[in-house]
């Protein structure tokens, strides 16, 4: 039987995640079939997709360290207890634990990252040496990182192309939330005593519903912070809150009757 | 074009929630009151009705433009579903009812589609007049999907059998994608200014067969080969049949196309 603060505190922490999955995707450029064509700026898929991927090798790596942690190769003896009983989210267990939970997390950020570097930069790389078009943004006449003009090389009739600097960094900070929410929604779900299947899947189910419902905010391509289509993250976030804490009790109901 | 009118989306959840959750336990006693694993090739006709039930909701929800891709939707649909269906499972089993279960499993996802459906037009104001709905909808179809084709693999829904063959063995992840498929793959390839509901549901049903075949591919490692192959012919069968009367009513909406020759190179 978990007490109920334990589960309050996971109820807590799976809305807090979906928060951060749901702001990591407006980060995320996402371009769309425009951009797979090179007449927009941004990744050539759709959010859920870019969510996805980021998402899942967010979890394999978190997953990762987790396996080291279970089978000694990173020695934390009572993290290991504490997530086997379900006291790792318990107060006490957070504070006795900090350490190993901050582990999990870091591994799930930078699998997440690495995602959508690899996304941006490859296809980066197609754009530039494939389709021989410049980096540019149509958003913004300066690129707010580096400074470089970007107006002069749009090409007329569309809305610029590639992941320039400013996206690219953009879907960096994305990765960073994306990967830190659906890491500890995993955790979440490990503390609970769902097997590690389960957790993946249901931290997957969360990471989908937080992404669509951030697309749905967005509805259509996004570039990243400098773009116009950013200010509107907070109806997102609100949304988003009112999901994952729903979504949150009916996990600590099925933690709460016992997961086995 | 044939003229015809549109079976309304009630009809259609009625159908879909009644004979998906007939089909599931009809099923489930056969399975267990003949200790056998023969009868879980009716879950595939419960999924069935529900992708029906599920793909209609998508097509009402989607022409009105989502801004994000039709695919998205499915993924929603199972995000939302997948966890409201482990619950009232799991209620069922806690009980001891664990007929209750897949009834709890839709009523739960149905209030979980709900609440999805307000944020979506009340929060995020994506003024879609069916959204409310549609997305209780996709959510039901979800939940029964999951529980259809967990019978059609693991010859049961129960909670236990769930969490250890089907999320346990991983066949959950093609699960979630295939499952999706079915419901939101029919309006994506049918979309546009001559979309009809026959035809779109065609493509569902014969999407769901194939996805079912699949399944019963699946269910080898679960229930044993002559129970599989049940499911894989009358699957693989009822997918040829799904096949030619999707490419049927694809020659029915086609347009006319009359050869009518080259220019003469000069004239006579």
């Amino acid at each position: 039987m978990v007490d109920p603060i334990t589960l309050l505190i996971m109820v807590l922490a799976i809305g807090i995640g979906g928060l951060l999955v749901s702001i990591g995707v407006h980060f995320v450029p996402v371009g769309g079939a425009p951009a797979a064509m090179a007449q927009a700026t941004g990744i050539g898929t759709g959010t859920t997709m870019l969510a996805a991927s980021a998402g899942f090798l967010g979890l394999i790596s978190a997953g990762l360290v987790m396996e080291e942690m279970m089978i000694g190769k990173i020695e934390y003896a009572s993290f290991v207890a504490a997530v086997g009983d379900g006291t790792l989210f318990s107060p006490a267990g957070i504070v006795a634990n900090i350490g190993g939970i901050a582990m999990i997390l870091a591994a799930g950020i930078i699998g997440a990252m690495l995602m959508m570097v690899i996304l941006g930069g490859v296809s980066n790389i197609l754009y530039v040496y494939g389709l021989g078009v410049p980096l540019v943004s149509a958003k913004v006449k300066y690129d707010p990182i580096t400074g470089d003009r970007q107006d002069l090389y749009v090409t007329r009739g569309t809305e610029g192309h590639g992941t320039p600097t400013v996206a690219l960094v953009s879907a960096v900070i994305g990765g960073i939330l994306g990967g830190f929410g659906g890491s500890l929604i995993y955790l979440v779900f490990l503390a609970g005593g769902f097997s590690v299947a389960a957790a993946a899947i249901g931290a997957i189910g969360i990471f989908f519903v937080n992404s669509v419902l951030a697309s749905y905010n967005i509805t259509g391509t996004i570039e990243g912070f400098h773009d116009p289509k950013f200010k509107r993250w907070p109806r997102a976030f609100v949304a988003s809150a009112i999901a994952s804490i729903i979504i949150g009790v009916w996990v600590a109901a099925i933690i709460y009757m016992g997961v086995a | 074009m044939s003229e015809h009118k549109d079976m309304s989306w009630n009809t259609l959840a009625a159908i879909g929630m009644i004979g998906g959750l007939l089909a599931i336990y009809i099923a489930y006693f056969v399975n267990n009151a003949m200790d056998v694993a023969y009868g879980s090739f009716i879950g595939a006709i419960g999924a069935i009705f529900a992708i029906v039930w599920g793909a209609d909701a998508v097509r009402q929800i989607c022409k009105y433009g989502i801004g994000t891709g039709v695919p998205s939707i499915g993924m929603l649909a199972f995000g939302m579903g997948l966890l409201t269906t482990i619950l009232g499972l799991k209620i069922g089993d806690y009980t001891g009812i664990v007929l209750a279960g897949p009834v709890l499993a839709l009523v739960l996802s149905l209030i979980q589609g709900a609440i999805i459906g307000y944020i979506a037009n009340g929060v995020l104001k994506m003024k879609i007049p069916t959204m409310q709905i549609g997305m209780i909808f996709i959510a039901g179809s979800a939940s029964l999907i999951l529980m259809a084709f967990s019978t059609v693999m693991a010859g049961t829904f129960e909670y236990g059998a769930f969490m250890t063959d089907i999320i346990g063995t991983g066949f959950i992840a093609p699960l979630f994608i295939l499952g999706a498929l079915p419901i939101l793959h029919p309006f994506n390839a049918c979309l546009g200014p001559d979309e009809n509901q026959k035809r779109t549901l065609t493509l569902a049903v014969e999407s769901g067969f194939i996805v079912t075949v699949i399944f019963g591919i699946l269910s080898i490692a679960l229930v044993g080969l002559a129970p599989a192959a049940i499911t894989i012919v009358l699957g693989l069968i009822a997918w040829v049949f799904g096949y030619l009367s999707y490419w049927n009513r694809v020659k029915e909406c086609g347009v006319v196309i009359k050869d009518t020759g080259l220019l003469p190179a000069r004239e006579d």
